[in-house]
């Protein structure tokens, strides 16, 4: 039976944790700022030079969105390196504290600092750069919604990693995803790529998000229904691959012992 | 020889042919070869071996860390694995070779395991832990901080947290000095009494088994050698003393 209050235990766990150390916090803010004054200035440039209008916002709106589903798939990892680094992993699992429980509580916690961080970020774009995220209508919380999906998918299959593998894959959590940056049309249309990464792109729901988000910030296109059902089925795919692999990545780390010795 | 495993509603642990084997890259390590030995209710049980003989692994394992190959775990005549979330909420574990979260302070860290187990009223739990254990002014100190003797209190207060009526505890006193590490055993000791807990403890300090243990395993090779009171062991070996026992033991003096 899965407890509530176990799963508010393992995230109060890494709330104080937030609270205590400058780096986590750090991982909220700092970098996301950096990031967005970088591309923000960038395409101050762009929109100067111009090619296209809105090719501005698209790169900003690309980036808020980039940066969401970094810190997501992210934050899903390092809360389990943070307890694996502590070597507090052999204490949380002696506890009755369930897989699902780990895993509900590492998705809700995500979502807060995500939450944290897109509200900044946006605030931040909308006062430097006249740029209002949610200025493209009700179709950015479909996009928001997939992109916390898909997150939670990839943090949860690069959790599974590190539970079969230990920590010499600990820099997956930051690295990982950035396999799929250049290939997502995060900044450019997918017709950009070459036409076999472009393929791969396909079969991501993030090159879809992405187009949409660009068509809508740029030429104020509304969110074509077969790209959402590719969206929608493409992360349902994803998200039951990544909640297998981590209850299977999960019952690997206790039979190796992970938990007791995690190296 | 191995131990009394007879399945009896006063054992609060039932362990059968328990065995554990790693492999990794190629390379076979049988850390426990089928062992075999039950923990009567109240009592405090002693696991003894040389490191590697297999104590550690079978206090993992029952505490639900380890997944064994082979083998069964009852513990309050439940089986352990099919029942392992219910059964650890009367449990808990203190090892030399784990941490609390070094970034928090002891109050939070033992809040989070107050209410992982759901314990009423905890901070006042919290409080009369600390104070048991002569640490209430490191409260508000961070864990990572803390000497080693000190990260073994907070850890012991850990495992008295939810009041277990089964605690495991591995090699508790191992980075204590001679007066603290006596001041937690007779802490143990009263605890146990006082609300006939069943404690299963490894240790390498013999006087120590000597003085807690009512009966005590000794593992060797990850196989039960004998199971038997320390007095017994001694008699039965026409040793000296347990430490004696032990020493023939870890040379291979003693028959399997």
């Amino acid at each position: 039976m899965i407890a509530p209050r176990r799963i508010k235990a393992y995230m109060l766990r890494h709330v104080f944790e937030i609270w205590a150390t400058v780096d986590r916090k750090f991982d909220i803010i700092f970098w996301p700022t950096i990031d967005l004054l970088i591309f923000g200035f960038l395409s101050v440039h762009i929109q100067k030079i111009s090619v296209q209008a809105g090719a501005a916002g698209a790169i900003i709106g690309g980036l808020i969105l980039w940066t969401l589903v970094f810190s997501i798939q992210r934050d899903i990892s390092v809360s389990v390196l943070e307890d694996a680094w502590t070597r507090n992993l052999y204490n949380l699992f002696s506890t009755p504290l369930h897989a699902a429980e780990v895993l509900i509580g590492l998705v809700l916690l995500a979502i807060c600092k995500a939450i944290i961080t897109i509200t900044f970020v946006t605030l931040l774009a909308w006062g430097l750069f006249d740029f209002n995220l949610f200025s493209i209508g009700p179709s950015i919380f479909f996009y928001i919604f997939n992109i916390f999906v898909f997150g939670w998918a990839f943090g949860c299959m690069t959790v599974s990693l590190i539970f079969r593998f230990g920590l010499r894959l600990q820099i997956f959590a930051w690295s990982m995803i950035a396999v799929l940056y250049p290939i997502s049309g995060v900044f450019y249309p997918l017709s950009t790529l070459p036409a076999v990464l472009a393929d791969i792109a396909r079969l991501l729901p993030l090159s879809y998000i992405f187009e949409g988000l660009r068509g809508a910030i740029a030429n104020q296109q509304s969110l074509n229904a077969g790209d959402m059902s590719m969206i929608v089925v493409l992360n349902a795919i994803y998200l039951s691959l990544g909640i297998w692999a981590f209850i299977t990545g999960f019952r690997s780390a206790k039979n190796r012992g992970w938990f007791i010795h995690p190296s | 020889m191995g131990g009394d495993c007879e399945s009896n509603v006063e054992n609060i642990i039932e362990v059968k042919n328990l065995k554990k084997t790693y492999i990794s890259r190629g390379h076979v390590t049988e850390a426990l070869r089928g062992i075999s030995f039950a923990v009567k209710k109240g009592e405090i049980f002693g696991i003894l071996g040389v490191n590697g003989a297999g104590k550690s692994t079978t206090l993992n394992i029952t505490i639900g860390l380890l997944t064994p190959s082979s083998g069964t775990v009852r513990i309050f005549g439940k089986n352990f694995f099919q029942h392992e979330s219910e059964l650890k909420n009367q449990m808990n574990i203190a090892t030399a070779y784990a941490d609390l979260a070094g970034n928090l302070t002891v109050y939070r860290n033992l809040k989070i395991y107050a209410l992982m187990y759901n314990v009423p009223n905890y901070k006042k739990k919290i409080a009369d832990l600390l104070e048991s254990f002569g640490i209430s002014h490191l409260a508000d100190k961070w864990v990572g901080d803390l000497s080693a003797g000190e990260k073994t209190r907070v850890n012991l207060c850990k495992s008295l947290i939810n009041d277990p009526e089964l605690l495991l505890l591995d090699e508790p006193t191992a980075s204590l000095d001679p007066s603290i590490a006596s001041h937690v055993r007779r802490l143990i000791l009263k605890l146990q009494k006082d609300r006939n807990m069943t404690v299963v403890f490894t240790s390498h300090n013999m006087p120590e088994v000597e003085e807690m243990c009512d009966r005590v395993a000794l593992l060797h090779k990850g196989k039960v050698y004998m199971v038997d009171t320390p007095d017994s062991l001694v008699k039965i070996h026409t040793a000296p003393d347990l430490e004696e026992v032990f020493i023939r033991l870890a040379k291979g003096e003693l028959e399997e």
